[in-house]
């Protein structure tokens, strides 16, 4: 008997449908991997599990039994425990705190008993941590086992690990991947989000495909291989990568030279017209810091950066939070920097919008970058992959001589990764100047001409013979690093 | 959302709210529907109502519009009141301490230009406060609503009191510096010809200029807006600042139009009236003439209200709350955190 | 020997610290929980109606008391019926709590003694020695109870981590939305205790606004307090003190006119904000609605 069953779940968000019969059964002692392209809904999947998302229709059961999870206290109750892929730990509170936290126990609970007690578990789960520190000050690798020490203290035999291995440098993945591998042997059953074949191939037993909120595959891992994994993923073939551009590099167009702010300790950088150079690295080694400083948002402590070809765009990071305001049209959300700049033709005039040029302005971009949307629906409304779409057009609208791109094709689905790649690739064969901040190692090996891996706030050089996965890899972990 | 929608909300929330006040009316043993009788025949049961209703919608129309500009941004001016007796008072001091009375034609202009900025600095401080300090506007303007009404009791007690020291209020200002009664009315001056006139200019602010535009995405994502190189901090001083001056100008207004002297209490509430007035409005500067004119019907039926139904005048700050209670049900207008 | 001056301007800093110090507790358990509770005003003047009204008719200050705190919890239920509930803003939702206890208490007060009807005096808490009396107590427990609670217990825990982060207290099992009912019910409870204090301590009748900004002063008082609730009460007393200072200073008859001085907790007021208010770090998830399921 499976411990846990996920038969024909569907669910329905607004008028898309995240799900649409999907289904999951977990044995005991094994690590299951669920694979899909992003979208899938491997995510929504595995929240109906931890009930943080009520599926329309479709059972749950666990050990044989059908059951209700109406929230995450219900799905605690029943031995289910979840690490986020953005964790769920409350930065201001000390380690213990954040350990405790939900857990019963008696009410009456000052900081020493408190302390105490999470010294205990931290010992049990072999975690060295300070129960006292701020959550905020621990490094990604230890929030993530904090996460799973929380869920095994409240005693889940179930634990759904949502994309771990995201935040995670290549010799921190092979010890999450050995951890998961002892708890297996423990008798929990471990779920495995993960679009990376290798990982799944290296520790999983089982694997459930999803492909567009449907489950299309679920079997035994072993006989299959990482292409045929590939081809269930995605359906068809996968498309053939895509390769660097080749531009002679023009004259200088970016300069940073020794940039110190909070999180840059000191980078030197040089960027040509026609040139595209990428920086790869783990998230948090400075490429927030980095993407304020271009986008304008954040003070120099020292150093200075030099924009020799004006004009700069920056393609946000973070469509929802930075890159669009999703409550405005995507026309207005296209022309709003140019209202910041007090409003010109042909778009303003006097300080007053002209309407036909607005609409003409977004029908125009709505037709070259293929963006599903009219001119007057809000942003919020259009997929992700439109909205980057949108971004894009934005962004290009002022014909930057540099485009700085952050993680451009990030939660985007396969057709639109391409768009946005080429759409970079053109750039640079215009002769823009383009800086590509990816944490996606292929999408750096695709696209950069040249590569530096951004470490602890610096920048190591990659060499050019030195283009290579397990190369890159290394660098992103500061191997070698003084 | 499709206009009949937007329509009907409005409407829906001030029946609503009617019918929640008329139970609370029952409920202290009044009678709602002589209640609401008396109410509206005080209102504009004869020419003289009328246009004592509309005298009050001016003011109310003002600031109402302020607040939805600032609210547009995603900044709470709760401080209309104290703005608007600070317009007042400015302009009561150049009237009748300063060279305005000498002043001629000019005076007028002159009383209303000077009314209309101190509105606009006394919003001032709560924007630099907010800007520099990190203080809540929220806060700072209702702070500050306290102390515009004591400077105007202040005044009124001490260095503007009137020449004969009987009352504390102002000398009664000269011709000149008051605003003409419309042809053919007693009361109506010809600064209420503004309410037709600002709605559409303010409307045109938000929605097709520039400026609008860069207010409107500040207010719905601070963090995006600056992506896009518009300051926040820039747009917050001057939607505060613009509100601000709408209701120093409904102060000068006031004292220049209607009373024609300072007094204590001259618009007492009308800052939380008027944030009623925007958010039944749905803060679309269209909207604000219709509930500005609704608020003035309720505040100018209350004395009737009071004397034929025996119904506290102050029953109407309940029918305002409600009326607030009910608008943000429906439409869910957020404020941005300092 | 302390001189009989000192003794009353002592005696009258307790007595006006007194609301501040019970409304701003009330307000700190709101804030740390992440709700912005701006409608302590009304909840206030609600709860010293309330305190009026019984304690009139009883004659029992016991019963005022509880009256009081009973309609702020009252008031306090409206408020997050709309904020919680229907996921309404609450800095607006509070300014209408507040316009609408205006016109309620004005409405009851006015039907409970018309104009014209003689002063009704409501009874007064008794002192064991002057300005020592029960509420004295109420706010020091208060106090120590709100420290001991946020820092040692598992449900203080919970409700940190519901103001800091509702989102992660809500995926380990906590009833996020409880919590902030509670939450603002005992704010609610606080103030209207605290408007209670004015009429059976402060002053012997109820006037219409008599609260006079003094909730605003509160949420101030939870800033100035860096919302450390030891701090949040020297914080009261040094307000208590200038506002104590401030009527000696009317009744020796100073040059400075009354209405001036009557500035004096506003302007202290919105001084400490520019000082505190960008320094303090407010709970992250303050004012940020929170729904459980999608």
């Amino acid at each position: 008997m499976p411990r846990v069953a996920l038969r024909d779940i569907r669910k329905r968000f607004g008028a898309t449908e995240a799900l649409r019969g999907a289904s999951l059964s977990l044995e005991p002692g094994s690590v299951h991997a669920l694979l899909g392209e992003n979208g899938a809904g491997k995510t929504t999947l595995v929240r109906t599990l931890y009930g943080s998302v009520r599926p329309d229709s479709g059972t749950i059961e666990i050990d044989g039994r059908k059951v209700q999870i109406e929230n995450p206290s219900r799905a605690l109750a029943l031995g289910i425990g979840m690490v986020h892929q953005h964790f769920m730990l409350v930065p201001a509170l000390s380690v213990a705190e954040n350990l405790l936290l939900g857990e019963p126990g008696s009410e009456w609970l000052p900081p020493r008993r408190r302390n105490a007690e999470a010294r205990t578990l931290l010992s049990r789960f072999e975690l060295a941590l300070d129960p006292e520190a701020r959550t905020d000050t621990l490094a990604v690798a230890q929030m993530q086992r904090l996460e799973i020490a929380r869920a095994l203290a409240r005693g889940a035999n179930v634990l759904v690990l949502d994309e771990p291995t995201a935040v995670l440098a290549p010799s921190e993945v092979d010890e999450l991947l050995a951890l998961l591998v002892r708890l297996r042997d423990e008798g929990k059953s471990i779920v495995l989000i993960s679009h990376k074949l290798e990982e799944i191939t290296a520790v999983c037993d089982r694997v459930t495909v999803l492909r567009a909120g449907e489950t299309v595959a679920s079997q035994r891992l072993s006989g299959l291989d990482a292409s045929q994994l590939g081809r269930l993923m995605v359906g068809d073939a996968l498309p053939p990568p895509g390769r660097p551009p080749v531009v002679e590099p023009g004259p200088l167009a970016l300069a940073l030279e020794g940039v110190h702010a909070p999180g840059l300790a000191g980078i030197d950088l040089e960027l040509r017209a026609g040139e595209l150079v990428a920086l790869a690295g783990i998230d948090g080694n400075g490429q927030g810091p980095l993407e304020e400083l271009l986008a304008g948002v954040r003070a120099l402590e020292a150093g200075s950066v030099r924009v020799l070809r004006p004009p700069l765009a920056l393609l946000s990071g973070d469509r929802h939070r930075t890159g669009l305001v999703l409550e405005l049209s995507v026309e207005e959300n296209l022309v709003l920097p140019e209202a910041a700049s007090g409003g010109g033709p042909p778009v303003f005039s006097a300080g007053l919008v002209r309407s036909a040029a607005l609409r003409d302005a977004a029908r125009e971009a709505i037709e070259r970058f293929e963006i599903k949307a009219r001119p007057e629906d809000p942003a919020r409304s259009l997929s992700g992959g439109n909205q980057q779409k949108l971004c894009v057009a934005r962004a290009l609208r002022v014909r930057p001589q540099i485009l700085v791109a952050v993680n451009p094709t990030r939660g985007l689905d396969l057709a639109a990764t391409a768009a946005v790649r080429e759409e970079l690739r053109r750039e640079v064969r215009a002769g823009t100047a383009v800086l590509l901040i990816s944490t996606e190692l292929d999408e750096v090996l695709e696209l950069g001409q040249r590569i530096a891996v951004l470490f602890r706030g610096r920048l190591l050089p990659v060499a050019p013979d030195a283009h290579t996965r397990e190369a890159i890899g290394r660098l992103m972990l500061g191997e070698g690093v003084a | 959302m499709n206009h009949a929608r937007a329509l009907a909300q409005p409407v829906v929330a001030a029946v609503v709210a009617l019918a929640a006040s008329a139970v609370l009316l029952a409920a202290i043993g009044a009678d709602p529907l002589a209640a609401f009788a008396a109410l509206a025949s005080g209102a504009f049961g004869d020419g003289v109502a009328l246009e004592n209703t509309i005298v009050r919608m001016g003011p109310l129309l003002l600031v109402g519009l302020g607040v939805a500009l600032s609210f547009r941004c995603g900044i709470w001016n709760i401080g209309g009141e104290g703005q608007l007796y600070m317009g007042a008072l400015a302009a009561t001091a150049l009237v009748t301490r300063g060279f305005g009375a000498d002043a001629g034609a000019v005076s007028l202009p002159l009383a209303l230009a000077v009314g209309t900025g101190a509105g606009a600095l006394w919003a001032g401080i709560a924007a630099a406060l907010r800007v520099r300090r990190g203080v809540s506007e929220v806060l700072s303007t209702i702070l500050l609503n306290f102390i515009a009404v004591l400077a105007v009791a202040w005044a009124v007690h001490g260095p503007l009191q009137e020449a004969t020291l009987s009352y504390p209020q102002s000398d009664a200002f000269p011709e000149a510096a008051r605003l003409a009664v419309l042809p053919g009315l007693r009361r109506v001056h010809a600064g209420l010809l503004l309410a037709a006139v600002l709605p559409i200019a303010v409307w045109l602010l938000i929605f097709r200029s520039a400026a609008g535009l860069r207010l409107r995405a500040v207010g719905l994502s601070p963090d995006a807006a600056r992506y896009a190189r518009v300051s926040p901090e820039r747009e917050t001083t001057r939607v505060l600042v613009i509100s601000g001056a709408l209701a120093g100008l409904a102060g000068a207004l006031e004292v220049c139009g209607v009373t024609g002297r300072l007094f204590e209490n001259l618009a007492s509430g009308y800052g939380f009236t008027a944030v009623a007035v925007a958010l039944l409005a749905r803060l679309n500067p269209l909207g604000v003439l219709p509930a500005a004119f609704f608020f003035a019907a309720l505040a100018s039926g209350s004395g009737a209200m009071q004397r034929v139904a025996a119904v506290p005048s102050v029953a109407v700050q309940v029918i305002e709350a409600l009326v607030i209670f009910f608008s943000v049900s429906f439409a869910l207008p957020k404020s941005r955190a300092t | 020997m302390i001189d009989a001056t000192t003794l009353l301007l002592v005696v009258s800093t307790l007595r006006l610290a007194t609301p501040l110090a019970l409304a701003a507790m009330g307000e700190l358990v709101a804030e740390r929980a992440g709700v912005l509770n701006v409608g302590i005003e009304g909840m206030m003047l609600t709860g010293a109606l309330a305190a009026f009204a019984t304690g009139t008719a009883t004659g029992s200050v016991a019963l005022g008391c509880l009256a009081g705190a009973a309609a702020g919890v009252a008031m306090a239920a409206l408020f997050a019926l709309f904020v919680l509930r229907r996921g309404a803003d609450p800095i607006v939702s509070g300014t209408a709590l507040n316009v609408f206890a205006l016109g309620l208490t004005g409405v009851v007060f006015r039907s409970l003694s018309p104009p014209g009807s003689g002063l009704e005096r409501a009874p007064q808490m008794a002192e064991l020695a002057p300005g020592l009396n029960l509420y004295v107590f109420v706010v020091l427990a208060l106090v120590a109870g709100v420290a001991l609670f946020l820092d040692r217990t598992r449900a203080g825990l919970s409700l940190r981590a519901v103001g800091e982060r509702a989102e992660a207290a809500h995926v380990q099992g906590v009833a996020v939305l409880r919590v902030r009912w509670a939450a603002v019910l005992f704010g609610g409870a606080c103030a209207g205790l605290a408007g209670s204090s004015l009429v059976l301590w402060i002053s012997d009748t109820f006037v219409e606004g008599m609260t006079s900004g003094r909730g605003f002063i509160a949420l101030a008082l939870v800033l100035f307090g860096g919302y450390r609730p030891l701090r949040i009460l020297a914080g009261a007393l040094l307000f208590g003190a200038a506002t104590a200072l401030q009527y000696r200073l009317q009744a020796a008859g100073s040059a400075i006119p009354y209405n001036l001085l009557l500035m004096t907790p506003y302007l202290l007021t919105l001084l400490v904000l520019a000082v505190f208010a960008g320094r303090v770090r407010a709970p992250a998830d303050l004012a940020r609605p929170f729904s459980a399921r999608e």
